[in-house]
């Protein structure tokens, strides 16, 4: 791993167009684009994830053939873009002729001030390159991460739903397509693509910007890496990029050096084994949902994690990460918690277990010792009920004021097992200890509902923010009590 | 009603095909060679005196070309109301919210310009804050201008009819009051401003702005330059819904900037600084009595109202005028009595956003008939359809309603909701509600004082003939003004759309008021007939002429001159047109004269040809004071019925469907209309359930980005049906009035009325979010 100053360049295909530049390491995917390759039409309207103005498509091969997923530009380091293929807005019409997403769009007023519209085209377009025949639900997943103030969603559900209508009828109109005619030559393009890239650094290290980005390829480069700089202080680790870069682009706070750990193949793997599952730390949220052996064996924590954020933010996010964050409201966090889950810890020395629930220490601490990361994380596959609870005040990308997970074990109509866990109620997602001794070897009944419910109510000091006060967080727990208890009993009518 | 060919059809957007593709141009991505960016210090403190700023160290980092403080500007106050001005472009002496600008930098990078802010040294002098709009009108509270005793920016005292002598004849009389949060505009293109001032002293802006008439005034008057060399350009503008209506800080100080370091300056806001800036709906405390009789006529409204603005006025006098006449419809209410304060605190000072001023009176209203209504034993769309006004009647605060379909909208939503059959048989949690609303066509007076007109266009035929540019002072930003300036012009010369183009937005072009109190389909397009019909007449002048046919007697459809006698000979002139146009193509060999063989005739014959169209209202209004704010050539109006679902357990709504219809007088473009109310639509779902600013003890807005300051994504909107009404405006090109404004009058309290038809709980403070319905619902528990 050699240092440059900003000479590295990236390499990668930004429409029918190759492209090889020099990037510096504080650079965003949206300021490349937009500013340096002048392709305006991808917007920005909050950096931090939460609008989709700046979606744009980022295509991977998978199998010889290109996989396009929703990112938010705006959260994505430029460096990310190499050996990708990108769609923007400016590479769906081909001359005069409008991609069919674009031609419906129009025709549906599905545009007013049109600020929001390139981005809510990439989604779709992201959407329809994936599933010809999306259902209402589908399409409303894939625009839940784009705003518009002024349409009121409604013609763009409507274009959507034509856009369906028209490829499933295979009906002709003027714009038939949906994947523009030169993918298929970057396909072939991309198998003999370049190099990948290691690191780029600069020299110019003030406090305000990003001296170094590397980009271990192996567990063993990480390591050397980490042992480089020794000092945690001096670098963080970014995986998906979406807690950190808000930090960054936000809060400004610049670390020193990056460590970007989405290359490293043995992070990459999802292993289902007979009694547990394995998630790799660089695998994405969406890759989580969409793998069958999860939505066979663990369906509570696709249902969970389809939750989180938005489809751009699951395409970028990764569980570790939220696990890393340590965010005291984490949806996955308290869904692994309540399925027992533990993490592996990987530095130079080897590695340890450790159990989640011994994981988070304080606010935002958590057990992770220098030169460690979190390597993989480890779910038991077990029988019993499961459910997530979520209280927002918008259905998507929505942080929880509450967020709650129970599981519960019956054995010829006494719970022999549970476990409650909540998030937004104390410095870190814990368990409620004090639900178990109320429910357990009993019968459930309304009763006993209620009993439990008071004591989770008891065992929190929740504080007041932004999205609720602790009056309220404590009427959610017992809501949630309630809810989860309801729900099984229903289910075990 | 006529037929036409283009008007209230669903024509496509003229600009979507550049919207789709990427292509259409906002500020921010416009460059110009050798452009700096401009970024501004706002001040950490709520309420401070400035003692001292230094700016040395900042001047000396490379990459910077100019800091700015007071001490660059003239002395000279700006705001929205002249009588009211009392912002400066950059703080002198002291600061008055966080967030209030203080000093500002060109830089060759954003980021240099970013990292010199952090290098500027301020020193203050606490002052105490006041941040509660009754604190600050309190005795002794914090002063925050000289000029505004007890923080009061303007007073209003109104009293129509005499409430007190017929108090006795109202049967039943009640008291209810809703507060409200401020809120924000969320419009999905952050503010930005692009300027450049020229050798020859001429300043051009590009600036996302709604109103680039009042921007060049107050550019102009500001910075001390001839208003002609001022010139305001707003290219696409990605929403606006109020806040971009008037000239801000960023806007000046981006101009003075680009006259100090004799460069193009851009600055573009960031999201928090457009929390910051704000200008966007103040917070609204409603108190209201209202009597009526035992068969539900209204007797009379007594009307209570405090905004808290922030710290400067900017349309507050507007606002807490329009909080009160705006009442003044679509019922038959011969008394009323206002009184109403628009108070100043230290936080970012408020303005107008869509439905101004009046969203919140009209949901408290609303909620009020409800509950009228249930003390009455009574259908709530019945007591409505009692006392809604017709077509032709003057309202208590003098004004006339010349056309008026609330009737027909209400009826409309009533049976296209299935109202009476789901008001008796839904279960508890499930709720549905109703509501009207009321709302201009057009503030009938400009904003500083004058005889302007409001709006002009120029319509010129393209001297080669065939095509047709509108040019018009008109802001498009997004609500599709521009489209409908070119319906209008292609209906009126019997052209296709597409050989209409519009350029509008533009200072240099023509004067246009902006786009603000859903004026501009009225009066541009009043304007643009006009100037249309102009055209056309001139053209037809010459087909006469040349022709010996009568000018009367000829007409152009579908883009050929038509006579009504016969066929018009013309050999002799599409002989000499084709002689013109060797080897051009689409030049007609046979049929009619076309339009553009007219059009090239015309231009042979006279020159260019140019319509000029104008628009002024009349004299409107009563005589009192503030008599012209709620003034309009015409009024809209519109009902809704809401469907909510409540969780009796954790206090969330789920919208389940709302329909709506509103009388827009004549639907220029109905899909246009229809965009409106859906979009009006989910505004106001989003203020009634989820939006709100936050603060903390210090002034500091604590949700001051999308993912704390919620509004309404994808997943929360519920089928929305629009029902158009049109009752045929006569003030109105071809009938048109406003909907973009009052579309969104009848969601909040259509949703709140909801709520209590599933729950039986009654808010006093917006938005209903879980944790107050939740509240609500203990409190009703725990008094049982
Ligand atoms: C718009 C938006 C909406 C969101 N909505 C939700 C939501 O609904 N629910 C929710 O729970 N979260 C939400 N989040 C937060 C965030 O998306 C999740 O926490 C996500 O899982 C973080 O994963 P990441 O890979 O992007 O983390 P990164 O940003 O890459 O990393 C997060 C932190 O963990 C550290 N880190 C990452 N990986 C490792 C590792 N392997 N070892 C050690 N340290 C590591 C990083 O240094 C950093 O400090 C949202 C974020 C955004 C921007
Ligand atoms: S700019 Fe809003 S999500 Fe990127
Ligand atoms: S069209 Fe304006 S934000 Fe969507």
């Amino acid at each position: 791993m050699k240092a440059s100053n900003l000479t590295t360049s990236i390499s990668f295909f930004l429409n029918a167009q190759h492209i090889k530049v020099a990037v510096s390491p504080e650079t965003t995917a949206l300021g490349l684009i937009r500013n340096e390759l002048g392709k305006r039409g991808t917007k920005e309207s909050c950096s931090e994830g939460d609008c989709g103005a700046c979606t744009i498509a980022a295509g991977e091969l998978s199998d010889g053939k290109l996989n396009y997923r929703a990112i938010n530009s705006c959260l994505w380091p430029a460096i990310r873009l190499h050996g990708k293929h990108i769609i923007t807005i400016e590479g769906l019409s081909q001359g005069e002729e409008l991609n069919l997403i674009q031609e419906q769009m129009l025709e549906h007023h599905a545009t007013q001030c049109g600020y929001c519209t390139p981005g809510i085209i990439m989604s779709l377009f992201c959407l329809f390159t994936r599933k010809q025949s999306p259902n209402k639900q589908d399409i409303v997943q894939a625009l839940e991460g784009n705003l518009c103030r002024c349409t009121g969603y409604q013609p763009i559900l409507s274009a959507a739903q034509s856009i369906t209508e028209l490829l499933i009828g295979k009906k002709h109109t003027n714009a038939n397509h949906i994947l523009p005619g030169y993918v298929s030559e970057i396909e072939s393009k991309l198998v003999s693509h370049s190099e990948p890239i290691k690191v780029i650094e600069t020299n110019a290290f003030q406090g305000r910007d990003i001296h170094g980005y590397y980009v271990p390829r192996t567990l063993e480069e990480l390591h050397t890496c980490m042992d480089k700089f020794g000092d945690p202080e001096r670098y963080r680790i970014v995986s998906g990029g979406t807690d950190l870069m808000v930090d960054i682009n936000i809060n400004r706070n610049f670390p020193e050096n990056i460590i970007d750990i989405s290359e490293i193949d043995d992070l990459s793997a999802i292993r289902i084994k007979q009694d547990s599952i394995s998630i790799g730390s660089g695998v994405t949220l969406t890759s989580i949902i969409e793998h069958p052996g999860i939505r066979e064996k663990l369906p509570i924590l696709r249902e969970t994690l389809l939750l989180v954020g938005s489809e751009q933010i699951r395409n970028m996010a990764t569980l570790a990460g939220n696990i890393a964050n340590a965010s005291p409201i984490a949806d996955g966090v308290v869904a692994l918690l309540g399925l027992d889950a533990d993490v592996t810890l990987l530095s130079k020395n080897g590695r340890r277990n450790v159990k989640l629930s011994d994981f988070f220490i304080d606010y935002k601490q958590t057990d992770l010792q220098t030169g460690e990361i979190l390597g993989e994380i480890h779910i038991p596959i077990q029988e019993g009920f499961f459910n997530f609870e979520k209280s927002s005040k918008r259905q998507a990308v929505d942080i929880a004021t509450v967020n709650s997970f129970c599981y519960l074990k019956e054995d010829s109509g006494l719970i022999s097992d549970c476990r409650f866990v909540f998030g937004g109620m104390d410095k870190t997602v814990r368990l409620a200890e004090s639900c178990r001794p109320v429910v357990q070897g009993k019968k459930l009944d309304d009763r006993l509902i209620l009993k439990c419910a008071e004591a989770a109510v008891k065992e929190f000091e929740p504080i007041s923010d932004v999205r609720g006060s602790a009056d309220y967080r404590r009427q959610l727990v017992e809501n949630h009590i309630v809810k989860h208890l309801h729900k099984f009993l229903s289910i075990n009518e | 009603m006529k037929e036409y060919k283009i008007l209230n059809t669903r024509a496509p957007r003229v600009d979507a095909n550049d919207k789709v593709t990427g292509k259409a141009k906002y500020t921010d991505d416009l460059a110009m060679p050798g452009m700096l960016y401009g970024a501004i210090l706002h001040s950490p403190q709520a309420h401070a005196k400035i003692i001292s700023i230094d700016t040395t160290a900042a001047e000396n980092l490379t990459g910077v070309f100019a800091v700015i403080t007071h001490k660059d500007a003239h002395k000279v106050s700006f705001g929205v109301s002249p009588a009211r001005y009392d912002e400066y472009v950059l703080a002198r002496e002291k600061v008055r919210y966080v967030g209030d600008e203080i000093a500002a930098v060109a830089a060759a990078t954003p980021e240099v310009a970013r990292q010199a802010l952090d290098l500027i040294q301020v020193e203050f002098e606490e002052l105490d804050p006041v941040f509660d709009a009754r604190q600050a009108m309190a005795e002794g509270a914090p002063e925050l201008h000289e000029k505004y005793q007890q923080n009061i920016v303007q007073q209003v005292h109104w009293h129509f009819g005499d409430v007190e002598a017929v108090r006795q004849k109202a049967d039943i009389i009640r008291t209810d009051s809703l507060t409200s949060k401020m809120q924000d505009a969320a419009f999905m293109e952050p503010q930005c401003a692009l300027a450049n001032y020229d050798d020859r002293g001429y300043l051009t802006m590009y600036s996302s702005t709604q109103a680039p008439h009042y921007v060049q005034r107050t550019l102009a008057m500001a910075l001390r330059i001839p208003l002609h060399k001022v010139r305001v350009v707003k290219p696409a503008v990605g929403g606006g819904f109020g806040p971009k209506a008037s000239c801000s800080s960023m806007e000046l100080i981006t101009c003075l900037l680009a006259m100090k370091t004799g460069k193009p300056v851009k600055t573009t806001f960031d999201r928090e600084q457009v929390f910051l800036h704000s200008r966007a709906r103040h917070q609204f405390f409603h108190k209201m009595t209202t009597g009526v009789q035992k068969d539900g006529t209204l007797v009379f409204l007594e009307h209570e109202c405090t905004l808290d603005g922030g710290a400067y006025c900017s349309f507050g006098i507007a606002t807490v005028y329009y909080a009160g006449s705006l009442l003044g419809g679509p019922y038959r209410l011969e008394n009323m009595k206002y009184d109403g304060y628009r108070v100043v605190t230290n936080k970012p000072a408020c303005g107008a956003q869509r439905g101004h001023g009046a969203v919140i009176a009209r949901a408290l209203f609303e909620v009020q008939l409800d509950r009228i209504a249930e003390e009455l034993n009574m259908d709530p769309i019945e007591l409505r359809l009692k006392n809604v006004r017709e077509a032709g009647e003057t309202t208590c605060n003098e004004l006339y309603l010349s056309s008026f379909g609330m009737k027909e909208a209400l009826e409309a939503v009533r049976d296209s909701a299935a109202w009476k059959q789901k008001r008796k048989d839904q279960p508890r949690g499930k709720g549905i509600g109703a509501a009207c609303g009321f709302f201009v066509s057009g503030a009938g007076y400009p904003i500083y004082n004058s005889a302007t007109y409001h709006a002009t266009v120029i319509t010129k035929l393209s001297e080669v003939g065939g095509g047709v540019i509108v040019e018009s002072g008109a802001a498009d930003i997004g609500q599709g003004s521009d489209t409908m300036l070119a319906m209008i012009t292609a209906e009126v010369l019997g052209i296709p759309l597409d050989d209409v183009k519009v350029i509008s937005g533009d200072s240099d072009l023509a004067v246009d008021l902006g786009a603000y109190s859903s004026r501009t389909t009225l009066m541009a397009g009043a304007a643009a007939k006009e100037a249309a019909e102009s055209v056309k007449r001139q053209i037809l002048e010459v087909v006469a002429a040349k022709t010996g046919a009568a000018c009367d007697d000829l007409d152009i459809q579908d883009a050929e001159i038509v006579w009504s006698k016969g066929d018009l000979d013309i050999d002799q002139i599409r002989h000499d047109h084709r002689l013109e146009h060797r080897n051009f193509s689409g030049i007609p060999l046979s049929g009619r004269l076309t339009f553009g063989e007219a059009s090239r005739m015309a231009f042979l014959e006279r020159g260019s040809i140019v319509g000029t169209g104008k628009y002024k209202p009349p004299v409107l209004g009563g005589s009192f004071k503030g008599a012209a704010v709620g003034t309009s050539p015409a009024f809209g109006c519109s009902a809704q019925v809401a469907e909510v679902t409540v969780d009796l357990e954790t206090g969330e709504v789920t919208v389940n469907k709302i329909t709506g219809a509103h009388d827009c007088g004549f639907a220029i473009n109905r899909t246009q209309v229809e965009g409106q109310m859906e979009g009006s639509i989910m505004m106001g779902m989003g203020e009634a359930l989820m939006e709100e600013i936050k603060f903390d003890d210090c002034g500091r807005i604590l949700n001051a980005n999308l993912a704390e300051y919620k509004i309404p994504t994808s997943l929360d909107v519920p089928p929305l049906e629009a029902i158009i009404i049109e009752s045929n405006e006569p003030n109105g090109p071809f009938g048109a009035k406003e909907v973009g404004e009052g579309a969104i009058m009848p969601t909040i309290p259509a949703i709140l009325n909801a709520i209590y038809d599933a729950t039986n709980v009654r808010l006093d403070e917006l938005p209903a979010t879980p944790e107050r319905i939740r509240a609500a619902l203990r409190l009703k528990d725990k008094g049982k």
